[in-house]
């Protein structure tokens, strides 16, 4: 199916989940839609072409997500 | 040597990043590493302005061999000389000044260690950004000379990691749009190099793009520079930063994107465009309100290191007034402001980080009398604080008597006004702090640096050592500025930002 | 409504104006090839980057040999963001540091039979796929900084879970920030190497390993090697050192 289809289906992912993130009240289940943005994010940079900037994104966003976790260990789950 | 434009680069990029090591080994040297460094890279810097002003001709250095614009190069001209050699000054003198807030401490190794690594690393960005003469790597440069400042800031006072998370996220915006300018620029031209988007920009005709592109360009350097409505971070940032890295913060981290904004406004972007002239007005705009509110908001405060950080505003209000103008004398007012606004902005936080260091006084109240115990200090606060109200022999007379010009130039009489009234106001919270420091009473404080135990210096010698010399060149820069100006600025304003 | 809801907001509304804007016509759109973006220098980059630096991997060639300066200076960017945690950790610190507990993982535990069996398996395929994706960064996808991110994937693993016996472990947070400063500096070296020889700064045509290899332009992926290098083990030092600076923290009570 045309490339087009794919690219607006991951924009309109990645408006959804940036809009969860802020009003979400759950901490650890926003760190895991953080991970999700972040496989979205890479899956727009293969569409457009650079699949250097898509393996980058894919490692970094592991890392990133563990140091989140490890963060919210500490800190109460709920936010008001 | 050939090579000059990257050794002052190179080698306190190498202090900075062995620091840690060598301070594992041995606890003293990595600092002496640092600070050695920085002063040979001031060293060279002064034999390249000297060279660049010898031959009238700008330096090149090309990255890797590669031509521009396939890859990057630096391009040394006489204005970029003045700064570099500025920054390189203020950047070893700070280092050797923050020596007794950092002694070495075999228990925290490490703690001396990171402070003068950050430390370098700010100096280092500076020193690039400067000298660049490619968009994307003046971008990076940006993001070092932030990424210390953040680190600097937070690593200060008990609300040091507030202020620096404000200006962490702030500054992150500022970082975005300046990186969205260039995108645009790009999507345009195809090239990066400076120059060569210079002669590009003329010949395109879709000029929207090239409005968003300086729209993007103003909000990320007004960011950066503490440009009126964009300042929101700046005095928390300033009031809580590291006592001894704050002279480099708050007199040189805030001037250099100002530097930055004129090279693109003027030097990349033409000053015939249509749109320019709004532009420009905006800034004026902005610069205006900017000098407004930091001279009025600095009256209601006590604390001393608040009310330097409020008359900064109002101090880079001057030089987006400079670089509004637009003309030859606007321009010259404004690179001459950014030199004497760095040594005096820098020298009065030299003697608040005295004060912090030997009294813990951090409010304008506790100042009773303390010339008599600190007369050095005391004499360098008058002094520095008379020129930035702007009395003549110093130097602040000077600088804002070149805006002036210019505004006259233009027949925009409003900005003469303006530069008056600010000048006013300025005169009454400096002569607030000299009536607490020559009428107030004593109060007595504990008194960390007894003159007892280390005979009649009233603070280490290494910190006495830039308090002074910042004050003298205050005087220096104010009765040769008809040298300064006359040899050297006219001669370069005139061929790199007019010609 | 609170600040964070007005925050939201406001984004949204940005974001809306700002597609606006991009869906105007003033942007050329993806891979047309006749935009100026992809006139001017694309097509020197295509033609001449594969016989002037001997790697067919473009990203490569560009980002390690044609602008190798933005490189290093972004890997400084990344030393200085774990000398930076560091520094606010210990300008906090309350506790006294004493001897460090090898398997003490500071209360935060991720263990369990599934976990245990699968990663000792997961860590040492994580290992060598990480010096591959290094070693044929030039010719493939890959580079400095995805191997170190995958060192430092399997150093993060090994530490979290605390059951495993042989600890790959052995760095605290300031001897992570030290290996991070000789991981640029192996990037300077590099650079500095050629001056020696007569080229500029950065010019791999002049490293002096003239002796090694069977023609100049060999050079060139010698030295995007060496610096590549220096990022892995900087990239991986400072992602080991965020990481204990972390787990440090968590054991504050504040």
């Amino acid at each position: 199916m045309p490339v087009i289809f794919l690219e607006a289906l991951f924009l309109i992912l990645l408006i959804a989940i940036a809009v969860t993130i802020i009003f979400h009240k759950d901490l650890l289940a926003v760190t895991i839609i953080y991970c999700a943005f972040s496989f979205g994010a890479m899956m727009l940079y293969i569409i457009v072409g650079a699949a250097d900037v898509a393996f980058t994104e894919a490692v970094i966003g592991v890392v990133s997500t563990v140091y989140f976790i490890i963060a919210i260990k500490s800190i109460s789950r709920r936010c008001k | 040597m050939n090579h000059i434009p990257v050794l002052i680069i190179l080698f306190p990029l190498c202090g900075a990043v062995l620091c840690p090591l060598i301070s594992f080994l041995n606890p003293a040297w990595g600092k002496r590493a640092v600070v050695g460094t920085l002063f040979a890279s001031f060293a060279l810097s002064v034999i390249q302005l000297a060279g660049i002003v010898q031959t009238g001709e700008p330096v090149h250095y090309w990255m890797g061999g590669w031509a521009p614009p396939y890859g990057i190069e630096f391009v040394i001209d006489g204005v970029n000389g003045i700064i570099i050699v500025l920054v390189a000054f203020i950047g070893a003198f700070t280092s050797l000044f923050s020596s007794p807030f950092e002694e070495a401490n075999p228990n925290h190794r490490f703690k001396s260690a990171g402070y003068y690594s950050i430390l370098c690393f700010l100096v280092i960005g500076l020193l690039g950004l400067s000298s660049t003469g490619d968009a994307f790597n003046l971008y990076v440069f940006m993001e070092i000379v932030a990424l210390s400042g953040y680190g600097l800031i937070a690593i200060g006072e008990e609300k040091g990691p507030i202020a620096a998370f404000r200006y962490l996220l702030t500054g992150t915006i500022g970082a975005c749009m300046y990186l969205m300018g260039v995108g645009f620029l790009y999507s345009a031209t195809g090239t990066l190099n400076m120059a060569d988007l210079a002669i590009k920009l003329k010949e395109i005709d879709n000029t929207h793009i090239i409005i968003l592109a300086m729209a993007c360009m103003i909000v990320g350097f007004g960011i950066k520079m503490a440009l009126f409505p964009l300042h929101g971070w700046q005095p928390p940032a300033h009031s809580y930063a590291h006592p001894a890295a704050d002279p480099m913060i708050a007199g040189v981290m805030i001037k250099i994107p100002a530097y930055g904004m004129m090279r693109f406004f003027f030097c990349i972007f033409e000053e015939t465009h249509p749109a320019a002239e709004v532009v420009f007005n905006i800034i004026g705009v902005m610069a205006v309100c900017g000098i407004l509110f930091g001279s009025l908001k600095a009256l209601r405060y006590d604390k001393y290191n608040k009310i330097l950080a409020y008359s900064s505003i109002g101090q880079v209000g001057y030089i987006a007034l400079g670089i509004s103008l637009g003309n030859f004398y606007g321009l010259v007012g404004a690179v001459l402001h950014i030199l004497s606004h760095a040594f005096m902005k820098t020298g009065l936080f030299y003697t608040s980080a005295a004060l912090k260091y030997k009294f813990g006084i951090h409010y304008t109240d506790e100042l009773g009398q303390i010339y008599r115990k600190m007369p050095v200090t005391g004499t360098a606060m008058v002094a520095l604080s008379l020129s930035m109200i702007g009395l003549p022999p110093f130097a602040g007379f000077f600088s804002k008597w070149y805006l002036a010009l210019g505004a006259i130039q233009n027949g925009q009489y409003f900005y003469v006004a303006v530069l008056i009234v600010s000048s006013l106001l300025s005169a009454i919270y400096f002569f607030r702090i000299f009536e607490r420091l020559f009428m107030g009473e004593e109060k007595q404080l504990e008194d960390h640096y007894p003159a007892a135990e280390h005979g009649r210096k009233e603070v280490p010698l290494r910190m006495i050592i830039p308090v002074v010399i910042a004050a003298v060149m205050v005087v220096l820069l104010g009765l040769g500025n008809t040298f300064i100006v006359n040899n050297v600025l006219e001669i370069t304003v005139m061929e790199v930002f007019l010609g | 409504m609170d600040k964070v809801k007005i925050t939201g907001v406001i984004v949204i509304i940005a974001g809306v104006i700002l597609a606006g804007f991009i869906l105007g016509d003033f942007l050329p759109t993806v891979g047309d090839a006749t935009s100026s973006a992809n006139s001017y220098l694309s097509p020197y980059y295509i033609e001449h980057a594969l016989h002037d630096t001997e790697a067919p991997n473009l990203v490569t060639a560009v980002l390690a040999d044609y602008r190798g300066f933005d490189t290093l200076f972004e890997t400084c960017v990344m030393f200085l963001a774990g000398v930076t945690a560091l520094m606010v950790l210990l300008s906090k610190r309350k506790i006294v540091k004493g001897q460090r507990n090898p398997s003490d993982t500071n209360g935060i535990s991720f263990s369990g039979t599934v976990l245990d069996t699968a990663f000792r398996v997961l860590i040492p395929v994580i290992l060598i796929y990480a010096f591959y994706v290094l070693a044929h960064g030039e010719i493939s996808l890959g580079g400095g900084f995805q191997a170190g991110a995958l060192l430092a994937i399997a150093y993060m693993i090994d530490r979290l879970i605390p059951s495993f016996q042989n600890r790959l472990g052995f760095f605290t947070e300031e001897t992570a920030a030290m290996t991070a400063g000789v991981g640029v500096f192996i990037y300077i070296f590099t650079g500095i190497l050629p001056m020696f020889n007569g080229g500029n700064f950065l010019e791999y045509g002049k490293l002096p390993f003239e002796f090694a290899v069977e023609a100049a332009v060999m050079l060139h992926p010698v030295g995007i090697f060496l610096i590549e290098l220096g990022v892995t083990v900087c990239v991986m030092a400072t992602i080991i050192n965020i990481l204990e600076v972390v787990l440090e923290r968590t054991k504050f009570d504040d």
